[in-house]
């Protein structure tokens, strides 16, 4: 009897212990991995009520289901914030139909639309298929939202000419000439132009002033295709040496520089210094930037052909150490579980389409394609610290594991003091939830798959046959799309007209909620 | 069969679950191994290390249910769930600064939530009272129990301590 005494006794005592332990940690400031802008609560608000632990929101979109058929898809995003003037940005999705944008201000006003054609894409109609407006809730960091969309009505199939650089990035004011054309023609913002019938085949496709590291093109057109895709060379790229960077390199040890063009390309890449010189640069305009002894250094740099010259855009700016509380060490010790700080600004966020669809945005290749970026480090306590960082906006992320925590925090160019931000574990803040569903139809001889992708390297596939349901648990807040795809859809003898995959689908997959989102094959 | 009896088997069912979604959900049991070790400043261990580690504490857990539930001596293996509780407590309690900082799943096999409890610690400490009350209904009123050969146990003479 009095060993159950005791035992009973030590119960009550662990029971009394656990809410003495939930009233300290939920009096403690707790970091969420995103609010949901369709949430009304979640553990982010309900532990720090009315303060949240993100200085600006990024916005994940994502169409109700991309339809099927030729004609390009865009977003189209117009955001108000405060009493300021409307201002809409062009964006091409993934081709699941995600994409992001940012960063934006609790209050912003954002209406999302979804068009489809337009001339930006070499169309000559227009068409909106669907919109959303969203407001940016104060709980701010990733937020979500879904454009419902309609199919696009029938275009009438006309030529379109693209124009890239060897890299595949549009070239936009590119002029075409041709006999037959009498306006001036030239490419959009994304490179395309749309091609008369009446003109003469044969066209000069001439690089426009803002990219002298082009060459002028002369190529045939095929007006019974769909397009013709002009790829333009590049003269070569040459180490170069800029004056102020070799004065730098002197007196500290530069092993790195950034640039950004000016155009409207918007990759974000570091090139290496060695023995004072940059090499493998391009003829053109770039934003550039250095940092060397605790400063970073920002100008315009424009590279000639004979000549190289920066222009300092200001004082350098001193760097800051940014510290991510908590216990880490985890990750210190998993295999391509890197920790980042990934720049984010409008450019930044404008991920190219194919990089998106890639799912690459968050990796190697996404940090040094428009993101600039900071990998982290792991201290024995359990840390992690970024030396070093500019003033800027950034996300705290995790290479790997792209949705497991996120934190939207501001590198001030003011502030005296170092930034220390303490993150509480977000996964547990944020909470997870489930996709389920089921899957309909005639049963098929080949196997089905149901495949799941996000906003960065997300991929998920789980095997389903038809009559029976699937389900991806413990998914972070987000924005999912989901397809079925049967086994052999990307056999090169498949006979046509089978239906063999769905449509990609999108859904908001919320902290406790259970999402459940049915195919039909047939 | 005795109340004492009854419970016992309800604890063995528990643990023996807890082994069993361990290794069924082996990577995330992995994961949370990986993650409850780093930040209780253990290791880092190897893939190899962790793998067994997890293995171990799985057949462990079995051999503690078959003790709890066959053995004739029912308190050596309900000593030693009250030891493996304690354990888990110090391990999990000092990953998370006590409940105060990280919030680490807890990968025990043994999954607890309270819609009132957002803190992992705390629902943990929860779920443990449980079990410690479990315990204390399973707790044999003598050892060993020569009246009641239901519940398995062995007579003294049967242990030969008689004189």
């Amino acid at each position: 009897m009095k060993s159950r005494a005791l035992l009973i006794g030590l119960a009550a005592v662990l029971a009394g212990s656990a809410f003495f332990v939930e009233r300290i940690s939920t009096s403690l400031p707790v970091i969420g991995s995103g609010g949901a802008e369709t949430t009304s609560s979640g553990t982010t608000s309900s532990a720090n009520p009315g303060q949240s632990p993100h200085e600006f929101a990024i916005l994940e979109m994502g169409m109700g289901e991309v339809p099927v058929g030729s004609v390009a898809l865009r977003f189209r995003v117009s955001v108000t914030e405060g009493n300021g003037p409307a201002v809409a940005y062009d964006i091409e999705p993934s081709e699941t139909g995600l994409v992001q944008f940012g960063p934006l201000k609790a209050g912003a006003e954002v209406v999302v639309s979804v068009v489809a054609g337009g001339a930006i894409c070499g169309f000559e109609g227009e068409e909106t298929i669907g919109e959303a407006r969203v407001r940016i809730t104060g709980a701010l960091g990733r937020q979500f939202v879904i454009v419902p969309v309609r199919t696009p009505s029938p275009t009438p199939r006309r030529h379109r000419i693209e124009v890239v650089d060897a890299d595949e990035w549009a070239v936009e004011g590119a002029r075409i000439l041709s006999d037959g054309v009498t306006t001036e023609l030239r490419t959009s913002v994304l490179g395309f132009v749309p091609f008369d019938s009446t003109w003469a085949p044969r066209i000069r496709v001439i690089p426009p002033p803002t990219r002298p590291d082009l060459v002028e093109e002369e190529v045939r057109v095929e007006p019974k295709d769909w397009m013709t895709l002009v790829t333009l060379d590049s003269l070569p790229a040459r180490a170069i040496e800029i004056p102020e960077l070799s004065s730098d390199f002197a007196r500290a040890s530069i092993d790195r520089i950034r640039l950004e063009p000016v155009d409207s390309r918007n990759w974000s890449r570091e090139f290496r210094v060695h023995e004072a010189r940059v090499e493998h640069v391009r003829i053109g305009t770039y934003r550039a930037t250095w940092d060397v002894a605790g400063m970073r250094r920002r100008g315009v740099l424009t590279v000639e052909r004979e000549r190289v010259h920066f222009e300092e855009s200001g004082p350098p700016v001193p760097l800051r150490q940014v510290e991510i509380g908590g216990s880490w060490q985890a990750f210190a010790m998993v295999p391509m579980q890197f920790v980042v700080l990934a720049g984010r600004t409008v450019r930044s966020v404008l991920t190219p389409s194919r990089v998106l669809s890639s799912r690459d945005m968050e990796t190697f290749d996404g940090l040094n394609f428009t993101t600039p970026g900071r990998f982290g480090g792991v201290e024995d306590d359990g840390r992690i610290v970024f030396p070093d960082m500019a003033p800027g906006a950034y996300e705290f992320a995790i290479i790997g594991r792209p949705r497991y925590a996120s934190l939207c925090l501001v590198v001030p160019e003011t502030e005296e003091t170092e930034v220390v931000r303490r993150v509480a574990h977000p996964v547990a803040a944020a909470g997870v939830g489930d996709l389920y569903g089921t899957v309909a139809g005639q049963a098929h001889s080949k196997p089905y798959h149901v495949e799941v992708r996000a906003v960065g390297q997300f991929e998920a596939m789980k095997p389903v046959k038809v009559g029976e349901s699937y389900e991806f648990g413990e998914l972070s807040p987000g924005v999912y799309a989901v397809r079925v795809v049967r086994s052999d859809a990307f056999e090169m003898l498949r006979s046509t007209g089978d239906c063999v995959r769905s449509t990609w689908r999108n859904v908001i997959v919320d902290a406790g909620l259970r999402v459940k989102l049915d195919f039909a094959v047939e | 069969m005795s109340p004492e009896r009854i419970t016992r088997w309800i604890l063995a069912l528990i643990v023996a679950a807890a082994a069993a979604t361990k290794l069924l959900a082996f990577e995330t049991t992995r994961r949370g191994v990986a993650e409850l070790l780093g930040a209780a400043g253990i290791g880092p261990l190897s893939q190899t290390g962790l793998d067994a580690a997890i293995w171990a504490l799985a057949v462990s857990e079995v051999a503690l249910a078959a003790a709890i539930a066959f053995s004739p001596r029912p308190r050596l293996g309900l000593a030693a769930l009250l030891a493996m509780i304690a354990a888990g407590i110090v391990l999990f309690g000092a990953a998370t600064s006590w409940g105060r900082d990280a919030d680490l799943a807890c990968p025990c096999g043994l999954p607890f939530e309270l819609p009132f409890l957002h803190n992992t610690f705390a629902a943990m400490l929860v779920r443990d009272a449980i079990l410690l009350a479990l315990v204390a209904l399973a707790w044999p009123s003598a050892e060993p129990a020569a009246t009641d050969p239901g519940d398995g146990g062995e007579s003294a003479a049967g242990r030969g301590v008689t004189a």
